[in-house]
């Protein structure tokens, strides 16, 4: 069973220079994972997840046991969302990417989820272009409803 | 065997300095070689007292390395500096100046990274709500640990060595050089108050900010801290009387050690991952490197020409004493206090049986000796803070503040640096002279 045949194919793409604002909003609004940083061609060259967004919006320095001793800590967030106003899409993605070819088949994909944690993994065709991405849900989904024929996983 | 000992030494020395290759490796290498050629035999690398490693030094690191992890688990140092920033009133300059205190006094009894690890979090939160720039703190910070770690014998690897080789006690370092790291923070804090006083200053509404911050929160575990507060200040206590009790340092530490993991109920191998093996390695190769130098006579031949550069006589070693200072405070600035001690300790202990006659004690004690090691002590320990890659808390402050969006420059930090360490070897040269040489 090749992966192209249950992986998901609704993606947030975004070009690198989309701005840091711009960004912000829609990995508020849209429901996907991920969001996937394409060239004009649609070739993917960096990943986005909610983590490295939310990670750019607290200090580096700040402990879970130090932010306790903050009230608030709403003008921290908004301080550190105005000193990265000035970056891309290109300077918050992750470039160091692990992906998945459309012919790879189910069992690569699981093995990767369990060597890496990945949460999602992109997934390109013979020329780099993102088709879709797939997710550990998939997956599960996939083996308890086709492979073992459990009729409630569907 | 001299050239080969030489060699290995000024190879390893080099690629040290360079930090092309990690120091550790560097040092496991060099002692590999010095076994392998037969500079040294095994037998001396791991069971003599002139030629092996210092099990003194070593013990005692690991057992203080023990202790702190357990005592950052609880979350009072975190608590204190909250606590401080509060009593400060919001006040920039106040807070810089408690800190400091704070920073200097934690690094004497504690060693100097962890200090910094755990302040420099609580800097940056309370720069940030400030809305103030951070790094003058923590260079400040960085530097103060620098200072207060000199004070005592557990403060900084540098004065473990110096004691463990010349057989000095807790007592001798709180008598002979806390006094003038008082002295100096006080100076230091004056000067700084001129430096940064009416530059620090910030609105009423920002310092109401720091006012609400909630200390308690910090604490994690109270039942931890009164048990890890009791047995550090009894082992400090141990460490006072060390030298009237007849044990080395090493078994004062390693009995708190021992007793603080027993009473925690932490799981030893989660302490004992966090002990800084690297640097313990790295203490390992370098005692058996330099035990190469010392059996092979280049130690020997370097106390030669010292002698013949400071003509130290058995009445006066007063040249010598001020010429230790600044050039402990230059080459510590440059490179790394350790192995440059590990160098010297040996070379003193040379020129000392060369001036004073005889071995042991009489010699490494005698009264126009221990100004020496104290010029050392100082010298190697200050020239730390000459530059960002002079001391251990230098770097991890450095790699902090880049860390968090404000990076500081190898410049910008000499700019600190430089000045204060040109202060606090001018005092300390002023204090031996004075101390020693006038009044002596």
């Amino acid at each position: 069973m090749k992966i192209a045949e249950f992986m998901n194919t609704e993606l947030t793409r975004v070009p690198p220079d989309m701005d840091f604002a711009t960004l912000l909003a829609k990995h508020a609004s849209t429901g996907t994972r991920h969001t996937y940083v394409v060239d004009e061609e649609g070739r993917l060259i960096g990943v986005i997840t909610n983590l490295d967004m939310l990670s750019k919006m607290v200090p580096s320095y700040l402990t879970s046991t130090l932010a306790s001793s903050i009230s608030d800590g709403g003008e921290l967030i908004l301080k550190r969302f105005e000193e990265n106003k000035h970056l891309t899409a290109a300077d918050v993605m992750q470039r160091d990417l692990v992906i998945l070819n459309t012919d790879d088949t189910l069992i690569e994909a699981n093995v990767r989820f369990h060597e890496g944690r990945y949460n999602a993994i992109p997934v390109v065709n013979t020329e780099g272009v993102l088709v879709g991405d797939i997710g550990r849900k998939e997956i599960l989904r996939h083996i308890a409803a086709d492979i073992c024929g459990l009729p409630g996983a569907v | 065997m001299f050239w080969v000992a030489t060699c290995i030494f000024v190879v390893c020395y080099a690629a040290i300095v360079s930090e092309k290759i990690h120091k550790t490796k560097v040092a496991l290498a060099g002692a590999a070689l010095t076994l392998i050629l037969k500079v040294v035999t095994q037998e001396d690398a791991f069971h003599s007292v002139e030629l092996g490693v210092d099990w003194n030094v070593i013990f005692l690191l690991i057992s203080m390395m023990i202790m702190v992890n357990i005592m950052s688990k609880t979350g009072v140092f975190q608590y204190v500096a909250i606590k401080a920033a509060k009593l400060g009133r919001g006040n920039p300059f106040s807070i810089m100046v408690i800190f400091s205190v704070i920073t200097a006094i934690a690094s004497a009894l504690l060693d100097n990274v962890t200090t910094v690890l755990l302040l420099a979090p609580v800097t940056l939160l309370i720069a940030d709500e400030l809305e103030i720039d951070p790094v003058p703190f923590l260079i400040t910070e960085a530097l103060a640990s620098n200072i207060g770690g000199t004070a005592t014998l557990i403060g900084d690897p540098p004065n473990i060595m110096i004691a463990s080789k010349a057989g000095l006690n807790f007592m001798d370092f709180i008598v002979h050089i806390a006094p003038i790291i008082v002295l100096i923070m006080i100076v230091w804090m004056i000067i700084w108050k001129i430096v940064f006083g009416k530059r620090l200053h910030v609105s009423e509404h920002l310092k109401v900010r720091i006012m609400g911050m909630n200390e308690r929160e910090m604490i994690k575990d109270p039942k931890l801290l009164k048990k890890s507060g009791v047995i550090l200040g009894l082992t400090i206590l141990g460490f006072m009387l060390h030298g009237f009790l007849h044990f080395e340092p090493a078994t004062i530490a390693l009995a708190g050690a021992a007793t603080l993991l027993l009473v925690s109920g932490e799981d030893p191998h989660h302490i004992l991952v966090e002990v800084e093996w690297p640097t313990i390695f790295f203490f390992i190769g370098l005692f058996i490197i330099i035990g190469g130098t010392v059996k092979a006579g280049m130690i020997s031949f370097m106390s030669v020409e010292m002698i013949k550069l400071t003509a130290p006589t058995a009445d006066n070693t007063l040249v010598l004493s001020m010429v230790m200072v600044w050039f402990s405070g230059i080459a510590s600035a440059i490179v790394d206090n350790i192995p440059f001690v590990a160098t010297m300790n040996p070379l003193l202990v040379e020129m000392a049986e060369k001036i004073f006659g005889g071995t042991g004690v009489d010699a490494l004690q005698h009264a126009k000796m221990l100004p020496v090691w104290w010029a050392l002590s100082l010298g190697a320990c200050l020239g730390g803070n000459g530059t960002a890659i002079g001391a251990s808390a230098n770097v991890i402050i450095v790699g902090m503040a880049e860390k968090a969006g404000k990076p500081i420059s190898f410049v910008r930090f000499m700019k600190y640096g430089v000045p204060v360490t040109m202060l606090t070897l001018a005092i300390s040269t002023a204090y031996i002279y004075i101390r020693y040489y006038y009044f002596g």
